[in-house]
């Protein structure tokens, strides 16, 4: 890092941690007064309902009194508040006091006679009069009978508990999406410095470069916005004037800056992408009717099949189509099928129409996804290529999280629906910035393979042990494990367990969160001591043991735990896969050439991995969901443990 | 470049604000997106507990064998349910007929927004509803079998939800502007300050260039160069342009030579 590019970091980080600092503090001292006012709020509100509650089960009582039935010779009062508090578990006590003070029947946790007493009678048709006892909000209303004559009260407690877990659930909603705020603040700053600070300093770099050289400034140089970008252009013109004119082949935006558009245009669209993937199990379910015959557990699966299917089929063609156009071209025709895809789903009526229109999303995706790290290989150089595949790893599960948790709250508030279409929008937006920062050149198309591909080459690559090995007992395990339990049986078993649908959103984002933090800084580390294949091994392993979780913490804690393995273990797992593709098929790439060599890799791993979800929805109907995680950790466990004794092996004998 | 200066400062700091002001506003948004629904699912449990009791006893009329839409007490139900409940701003009772239901007073169907709810969770114990009286809840009234023979619809006035969302949104609102104003001006002031060095030393810089141009052009004597900058941030332009600037002024002195 030069001088310059080192200034420049010094001051995006100050201006984003300034800006984040700010932000978040304004957003606590909005938030705090206002989760206070809720906490007075909302149980005077809740009270409306038990006043509605309390006035039945009087009404009862008078009945029965009415009846002739001497109010102390009453029975079955107890059995009747069990079925109130039970149908209204926020309801701590019930308790009915005769008119002389005696109490009758009383059903949960109810505070003494004295304190009871204190409680202010709410009048019927006024407003509920709530008073704080023990660690209820009391309420307490009359029985009058048909003549008029009061009959005793009813005591009501609202457990305040129930009020604190409906604020502690705001306020995760609220961390989250200051969480969310916060990365896309990040984004769109470090886009605006970059574009404003980073590309006319790297221009004056440049020019200055060129002007020691003793040549006219190349186009570089006179690139970007604002009075920086103007100075650029000035002294441009001076050495113009000096030293004859500009060279007309230089590329016309620097590499940092095209990787800055490449990254946003990737967050907003992955973003997108990911709004429905909370929620698509629940709303397949919604939309579910007999198809082919399968079963209701297997079927509701079959849409993130469809999607995960058709992203991966398109790489090979993609790999061709991208040879024919440029990238921005490529990248808007990617983001208008998933956005295409993802207005179908929102009308989709049906399972058929549903599957249809999720597999024209992943075909999108598939080809975003293709184009993005076809730039990054295009423009990044050769030795900053990690630094670039990182960056495409990380924003990719930045934006994964922000989706998701967006899109968990957004189906909650709007419906699955019109997340769908919001969703859309957002893929449109992508598409609008991929158009206007995209270039057009020449180089923006990926280069056509350079060797000639034949059957003969692809056989070889399939029968080299280290290469097949890396792809089947590392690559495919994960890759299915990941599929099915984070796109399939987590929403699902959430969802029985009763977690809401932002609970669901915040637990599955831990995923793409995890691999967002942690994939650069494993990277690094594993970069430094050449650990790739360990690594390999250790984070599927890490895999494996997640699905254990499920087994001592059958609730929300082991799915959370089963989820955080997974994205610490890929942030182990994937990058170290990727690096060790040139390396362990270093022939094969002489003779394919190395990006053919990714294609086939993720092909051969993302094409099977739509079985994930089949096999878990198989074995969730024969295991439970518990079992279906845990078996699938032992797989992926147990493969990454033959993968050791395959590279052994193969060690060994070219030894 | 005078009038250019303003750019990045300005653009930065407009961004900045921004977005401070779109978060703050989503932040809003959602508190009063979350009251709001807090609000709704209270009075649609509220009223549910009296359709359901209204259900209970239109049901005892169909075990007995009546249709509910001979059961002339199907009327005093409602009433007595209206009764019971202030709120109660609509009811009506629909009754199977043909594979739909129709309103049993108008001969009206079932609205298509709310048989289409019932479809989409066929199983649902209720369904939560809305219309241009208020929204409300529709409940299904079955009989001994367990057959669905009708289903009983409550309406409230969206009135009950005005006044508590009102005396919310008043105080998040406030709240809001209240520290809006001073984190936009305090966040505004230290990004001018973080990056007013970056860009301090341009003028000069750019005058010198000017200069060094119109002596070029003119063959008039060559200006010196600027003496260096006295801060950090004014030194990194200092650092990049000080050298190559001395290089052109010496090749166009030389060029003239």
């Amino acid at each position: 890092m030069n001088a310059t590019t080192a200034a420049v970091t010094r001051l995006k980080v100050r201006v984003v941690t300034l800006a984040l600092l700010v932000i978040l503090s304004a957003a606590a001292l909005v938030s705090i007064p206002v989760a206070n006012r809720q906490f007075e709020d909302l149980p005077v509100e809740l009270a409306a309902k038990h006043v509605t509650l309390v006035s039945q089960l009087g009404r009862d009582i008078a009945r029965a009194v009415d009846l002739g039935i001497p109010v102390a010779q009453l029975r079955g009062l107890e059995d009747m508040f069990a079925a109130a508090r039970a149908a209204h578990p926020e309801v701590g006590y019930l308790t009915f006091i005769d008119a002389d003070g005696t109490p009758r029947a009383g059903h949960g946790g109810t505070p003494p006679d004295t304190l009871l007493a204190r409680v202010p009678l709410t009048t019927p048709g006024h407003p509920p009069r709530l008073v704080e006892v023990e660690h209820f909000h009391a309420l307490r209303l009359p029985v009058i009978g048909r003549d008029g004559a009061a009959l005793g009260d009813i005591h009501l407690g609202i457990d305040r508990s129930h009020v604190a877990r409906l604020i502690q659930d705001r306020v995760f909603d609220i961390i989250t999406v200051m969480v969310v705020t916060a990365i896309i603040a990040t984004e769109l700053l470090l886009l605006l410095l970059d574009s404003m600070v980073t590309a006319p300093l790297l221009g004056l770099q440049r020019w200055a470069e060129d002007t020691r050289a003793r040549r006219g400034a190349t186009q570089a140089a006179q690139q970007g916005r604002g009075e920086l970008a103007a100075f650029v252009r000035q002294l441009t013109g001076l050495s113009g004037l000096v030293h004859g004119a500009p060279p007309q082949d230089a590329p016309s935006v620097p590499w940092l800056i095209m990787l800055r558009y490449v990254r946003v245009a990737l967050f907003v669209f992955v973003a997108a992408d990911t709004l429905s993937l909370s929620f698509l199990p629940l709303f397949s379910r919604e939309l579910m009717s007999p198809l082919w015959g399968l079963s209701e557990d297997v079927l509701v699966g079959l849409p993130i099949v469809a999607y995960w299917l058709m992203s991966a089929v398109v790489q090979l063609p993609g790999a061709r189509l991208l040879e024919h156009m440029t990238h921005r071209r490529a990248f808007v025709v990617g983001a208008l099928l998933s956005a295409a895809g993802s207005v179908a789903s929102a009308l989709s009526s049906d399972m058929a129409s549903l599957l249809l229109a999720r597999a024209v999303s992943g075909i999108g995706l598939g080809l975003v996804f293709m184009v993005c790290q076809a730039a990054i290989l295009t423009h990044v150089p050769p030795e900053r290529r990690t630094y670039g595949v990182a960056t495409f790893t990380g924003v990719f599960f930045l934006a994964t999280f922000s989706g998701t948790a967006v899109g968990g709250i957004a189906a909650e508030h709007l419906g699955f629906r019109s997340t769908f279409l919001l969703s859309a929008g957002v893929a449109l937006t992508a598409c609008a910035f991929a158009v206007l920062t995209f270039g057009a050149s020449r180089e923006a198309h990926r280069p056509a393979a350079q060797a000639a591909e034949g059957w003969a080459a692809y056989g070889k690559l399939a029968v080299n042990p280290r290469y097949a090995g890396l792809l089947l007992l590392a690559a495919l395990p994960n890759r299915m494990f990941n599929v099915a339990l984070v796109f399939f049986l987590a929403p699902l078993y959430l969802d029985m367990l009763g977690a809401s649908k932002a609970e669901i959103g915040r637990i599955v984002g831990v995923y793409g969160l995890t691999m967002a933090f942690a994939a650069p800084i494993i990277a690094a580390w594993v970069d430094r001591r050449g650990w790739q294949v360990q690594s390999v091994v250790v984070g599927s392993i890490l895999c494996g043991l997640g699905g254990f979780a499920v087994v001592p913490f059958d609730n929300q804690w082991g799915i959370l735990i089963a989820v955080a393995l997974m994205g610490l273990g890929q942030s182990m797992s994937i990058p170290s896969q990727m690096t060790l593709i040139p390396v362990v098929a270093a022939r094969n790439a002489a003779v394919l050439g190395l990006p053919r060599l990714y294609a086939v890799f993720r092909v051969g791993e993302r094409v099977p991995a739509f079985l994930g979800p089949i096999i878990a929805g198989v074995l969730v109907s024969l295991l439970g969901y518990g079992a279906a995680i845990a078996t699938y950790g032992v797989w992926v466990a147990a493969s990454s443990v033959l993968l050791i004794f395959v590279f052994g092996a193969s060690r060994s004998k070219t030894a | 470049m005078s009038k250019a200066r303003g750019g990045i400062r300005g653009a930065i700091i407009l961004t900045v604000v921004a977005v401070l002001l779109v978060s703050l506003t989503i932040l809003a948004a959602f508190n009063s997106l979350y009251f709001h629904k807090f609000l709704v699912n209270t009075q649609d449990t509220r009223l549910l507990a009296v359709a359901l009791d209204a259900r209970d006893a239109l049901g005892r009329a169909v075990a007995l064998g009546l249709p509910l839409g001979q059961f002339d007490g199907r009327h005093q139900v409602i009433e007595a349910a209206r009764a019971g409940d202030g709120g109660v701003v609509g009811a009506a009772l629909f009754e199977a007929r043909g594979g739909g239901f129709v309103n049993i007073d108008a001969g009206t169907p079932l609205p298509e927004d709310w048989a289409t709810a019932m479809r989409r969770s066929p199983a649902a114990e209720w369904w939560s509803v809305r219309d241009a009286q208020g929204f409300g809840v529709l409940v299904p009234v079955t009989n001994s079998f367990d057959t669905r023979v009708g289903v009983l619809a409550l309406l409230q006035s969206s009135a009950v939800l005005d006044a508590p969302a009102r005396s919310f949104n008043e105080t998040l609102i406030g709240m809001t502007l209240l520290v809006a104003g001073p984190a936009a001006l305090i966040l505004a002031a230290l990004v001018f300050v973080l990056v007013r060095p970056t860009v301090a030393r341009l003028p000069v810089w750019s005058a010198h260039a000017s200069a060094l141009q119109a002596a070029a052009e003119a063959g008039a004597p060559l200006p010196d160069p600027p003496p260096p900058a006295a801060t950090a941030g004014g030194r990194l332009i200092d650092a990049l342009v000080a050298e190559p600037m001395g290089l052109l002024r010496a090749d166009i002195r030389d060029g003239r030579t």
